[in-house]
This record gives structure tokens, sequence and C-alpha cells, in this order.
């Protein structure tokens, strides 16, 4: 691993993504805007709907679940109750911001360079497999992180700021801050080695994302029944999942350097 | 002082599922010449200079680039060559000199700043530092591909189709600086289909399909497939006046398009004047005399064909 031509490459990473209109609006104006429509339906259902009307057998079960992982909600009024558990789902929704980023820039970086036909002159450089591997996935990762966090930051002022602190603690609680802190990354890890993997195949941006999502979404799935209380959620499960994770991160990273071996690329890849 | 080679393989064999590659390829290329790898689309070119590039593993065989075995060093071979791809891609968005950075960021042994200006100013690309990529021509761009294969001081290039796609001018452009290169005394592995500029341009050709054909300079190519014949132009070219020249020179003759061909291989170089002294003497008349040059595509076209017919 040589560090010098690991930042080489994503300076040159960055400097392509600020230089291009889509993969900068991918990067900032997508997950605010993902969030931000989250946080202004939350908003609207709880200034507008009338909970009294809604049979609450309905989410009663749900409720029940996340009092059990969240005490403080049993005590509270019932549209209360309802506004902590659509709150509760919000992390979910931010775990979608390093996939997004991640598989767009695995399969937009790789199948560019491709396309401009840089990989040959990339690949007859000095640099290794994993330096390449790791330089577009570090300059995936890291804004796809930085932007996670900022938009967690976000959602958690708003929710303070319109609900008020009660609130707000359930997305501060230790179970969402691991979710965020850790699952995020690992996602994003996946989402990008997935890209990698899938970017072997095709020579369309499109058609490398879209199966990138198809493969991606059955475990990001998991992770919707673990949060929604289907899956019992608690330290053990969210540290058993980070687990899985890493052990699905570090297969798809040898998968993914074999993949990119210089011989395949040069060979198979069309 | 005994020059290092800067190449050397022996039985270099790489077949690909579909049949195609190459086999038992054993050449060695000496520091400081230029050689060039000639052949059919598919015969193999593209994947010697792959190999030898580090880039692809041989299937049998071995190579070594100045003593660096190419499927044990990878990363100390890449350090030693400069690759000029057959479509040199750029990071179009970029500027000239962004791009020339970030290749030459790849290097540790070399103050990239200094490299880009000296290649800069060679290529005459300084007035362009700042332009995207996109907006060079393809001429312009190739230049700046050769310009990016070298920044790195390699020890030895490998050219893949360097005029190929080309407008004459720039075309000739990329040759001077090819034969530029060839006057400093770098080693240059040149893959081209253009035979005219193998010729300008190489110390020696290499023929390959599929496996090696020829591997000679150009004037022993041409020597060893065709005669050293002599042509005389003349009113008297006709198939009935064979005879009677054949016994006036005592040498092999032939009438072709209306001139005499006189078959000289063997003989001595002041052969020319004897046989115009003999041609007068016997009363056929003599207009013009010269050797009968042959082209390093007549012996291509030889070459291949015996192939073909084997």
């Amino acid at each position: 691993m040589n560090r010098r031509i690991i930042r080489n490459i994503i300076a040159k990473e960055w400097f392509l993504t600020v230089k291009d209109a889509n993969s900068s609006m991918m990067l900032t104006v997508l997950p605010l805007l993902v969030i931000g429509q989250m946080v202004a339906a939350i908003f609207l259902l709880y200034k507008f709907v009338d909970f009294g009307k809604i049979p609450l057998s309905i989410i009663s079960g749900s409720i029940e679940k996340a009092s059990q992982v969240f005490p403080s909600i049993a005590s509270l009024p019932i549209k209360e109750q309802v506004l902590s558990l659509m709150i509760m789902q919000m992390p979910l929704y931010m775990l979608l911001i390093p996939v997004m980023i991640g598989i767009y820039f695995a399969t937009f970086s790789i199948i560019e360079e491709k396309s401009q036909r840089t990989l040959e002159p990339l690949l007859a450089t000095p640099a290794s497999t994993e330096d390449i591997l790791l330089a577009k996935g570090l300059s995936a990762l890291i804004p796809a992180y930085a932007m996670t966090l900022v938009c967690y930051a976000i959602v958690l002022l708003s929710v303070f700021l319109l609900f008020g602190f009660p609130q707000a603690r359930i997305l501060l609680s230790a179970i969402w801050l691991t979710g965020i802190l850790v699952l995020s990354p690992l996602l994003g890890l996946l989402a990008f080695l997935m890209g990698v993997m899938t970017s072997s195949r095709h020579s369309d941006v499109k058609q490398a994302q879209n199966s990138s999502l198809f493969v991606i979404f059955p475990i990001f799935g998991l992770i919707a029944l673990q949060f929604t209380g289907i899956i019992p959620l608690n330290f053990i499960t969210i540290t058993l999942y980070s687990l899985i994770l890493i052990l699905l991160d570090s297969l798809l990273l040898k998968s993914a350097v074999r993949v990119f071996s210089r011989q395949r690329i040069l060979t198979d890849w069309k | 002082m005994l020059r290092m080679h800067a190449i050397e393989t022996s039985n270099l064999t790489k077949t690909f599922p579909n049949g195609r590659g190459i086999k038992d390829l054993t050449i060695s290329v000496n520091e400081g010449e230029v050689l060039s790898l000639l052949g059919v689309n598919g015969a193999g070119k593209t994947t010697t200079v792959r190999m030898l590039s580090a880039m692809i593993i041989p299937s049998s065989g071995s190579a070594q680039v100045f003593g660096k075995d190419v499927s044990k060093s990878p990363s100390e071979i890449h350090s030693l060559i400069g690759l000029l791809t057959e479509t040199p891609g750029f990071y179009e968005k970029m500027s000239v000199e962004a791009n020339l950075r970030f290749f030459a960021g790849f290097y540790d042994n070399i103050d990239a700043e200094r490299q880009i200006e000296k290649y800069l100013s060679i290529f005459n690309l300084k007035d362009r530092r700042k332009e995207a990529v996109s907006s060079l021509s393809k001429g312009l761009k190739q230049r700046l591909a050769i310009c990016r294969a070298m920044a790195h001081e390699p020890k030895i290039l490998f050219f893949d189709e360097p005029t190929s796609g080309l407008d004459p001018e720039s075309a000739l452009g990329i040759r001077k600086i090819i034969k530029d290169l060839r006057r400093e005394g770098r080693t240059i592995l040149l893959c081209t289909h253009n035979l005219t500029e193998a010729d300008e341009l190489s110390d020696r050709i290499a023929i390959v399909n599929g496996k090696l054909l020829e591997m000679q300079t150009s004037s022993e190519l041409k020597k060893k497939y065709f005669k050293k014949t002599l042509l005389v132009k003349s009113s008297d070219a006709k198939s009935e006046n064979l005879e009677r020249v054949r016994k006036i020179l005592s040498m092999e003759a032939a009438v072709e398009d209306g001139n005499f061909i006189i078959d000289i291989n063997d003989r001595p170089d002041d052969v020319k004047s004897e046989i115009v002294k003999l041609l007068i003497g016997g009363g056929i008349d003599v207009r013009e005399v010269f050797e009968k040059e042959y082209s390093l595509e007549d012996a291509y076209m030889k070459v291949m064909t015996e192939e073909r017919n084997r």
C-alpha cells in the first residue's frame, strides 16, 4: 500500500467529482432532498393528521415493540407515540445515503475509466490493484460518510427544533448512533465493492448501478426488518449485523480485487 | 562497452480461449534499439506489448525487461516502461498539465513539476497546458500521450500504433518525435501497421502472426526475400530479344513491364557499368539503368504469403 499513490488517485477522483455536475448533485443535493422530504413529511403528518381517526390497532404492535427498546415512549400521548415511531424510521433512510453514494461512485468512476480508456494507462503505472481500489473506495466513502453525518446532524437539529428534546433523544440513542457511525461506512463499503464487481460486467453506468442495487437491497431489507422491530433491535443484534457486514465486506473486497485484475480488465472487460 | 539487453524473451507464450495470442516468442532487443513489431490484426502484437509491460501474465515462457522478470516484478517493470496505448485515454475534463501531474504522481524518483515543464516544452504543448484535454485535437492528444509516457524517464518505450487514425501532418509530427527519440538512443518497441513508418523508424523489424516469422533489419529482410536485380529501360525490351540479351550478358534476365530485369545477385557492386557496356556493344538500346528497389512492404507481403501457403 502506497499512501502517495492513494492520495494522488483520491485527489483526481474528487477533482472530477467537483467538475461533474451529476456527481456533485448526487453527493450533496440528493441526500439533502431525501432527508428534507422525510422531515417535511413527518412534520406535515404530525401537524395535520387527526390521529384520533386512525384505527390504532394497526400500529399498536409497533408501538409496543418500540417501547421495549425506548421505554420513555410508553408514557407519551398517542400522537407523540406515533411521532416517535416515525422518527425511529429516520436513521434507516439515512443509511441509504452511503449506499447510494457508494454505488454511484464505484460504477461512475470505473465505467468512466473504461469508456475514456484511462484504465490501461492507469494500470501501467506502479499503482497496485489494492492501491487503486482502496483509493477509489476512500474517495467515495469519505464524502459518503461525511454526508451521512451532516444529514444526521441536520435531522437531529430539525427534530429538536420541531418536536423538542424528548423526540430528538431517540436519535441520540446508542443503537442509532451505532447504526449511523458503524453501519453506514460498512454499508457504504459494501455498496462500493458491489459497484466495482458489477462494473466489470457492464459498460453502461445505469446498468451497473441497477445490478448493484438489485444485490444490495435484500441486504438492506434485513436492516429494515431489524429497525422496524420485526427482528428484535438491541445491541446484540446490531453488533451481530455489523460483524456480518464486516465479513461480507472482506469477502467482497477479495472478490473485487480478483475481478479487478489487470489481465481481466484488459482482456475480458468490454 | 557491452550493452545490456533491454528485452529478452524465451518461448514467451500467451494464448486466449479464442485461440488468439502469441506462441514461443524468443527475441532480444538491445538497449537503444528501435524494434518494430509488424503483423495483421490479432497477430499478437498488443498481447506481446502487454506481457512485456507486465499487464498480462504469460501462459508460459519467460520475459525480462532490463533484467526484471515480467511475471515476478510487475511494479518494477511499470517504473521502467512508458506505454503509449493504441487509443490513449485522458481525463478529458482535466487540463493538459493536471493529466500529466496525475500520471507523474505515481513515480517517486522524479521531480514531477520539472519533468512536466520539460516535456510540455519539448512537445510544444506549453501554450495549451491550462486547457482541458477535451479541447485538443487527436494529433495533440497523441503528442500528450507520448509526453505522459515519457514524463517519468522510462528506460523503454512501448508505442502501440502511434500514428493510427491521425491526419498526415500529425502523423508526420509523431514520426519526427520518434526519430528524435531514436537519435537520443531511447529503446523503443513500436507496434504498427504502417510499413513505411516501420522502415523509416526502426533498427530491426519483427514480423509476427501468432508466432515470430522474421526478425531482421529491413535491408536484411529485403535481401533475403528478393534477388538483387538491375532494371534496364530499353526500346528493345521485348520477349523476342530476351535470348539475345541473356547471351550477351551470360546472366539470367527477364522482360517485365517493358523493361529488362537482370539478375545481379551475388555479383560485384561495379557490375552495373559492365552490363551497360556489354548491352550497348551488343546493339541493345539502353536508355536508363538502375537497381530495382524493394520496399519493406514487398518483403512483408512475401513473408505473409509464404506463411499463408505453408
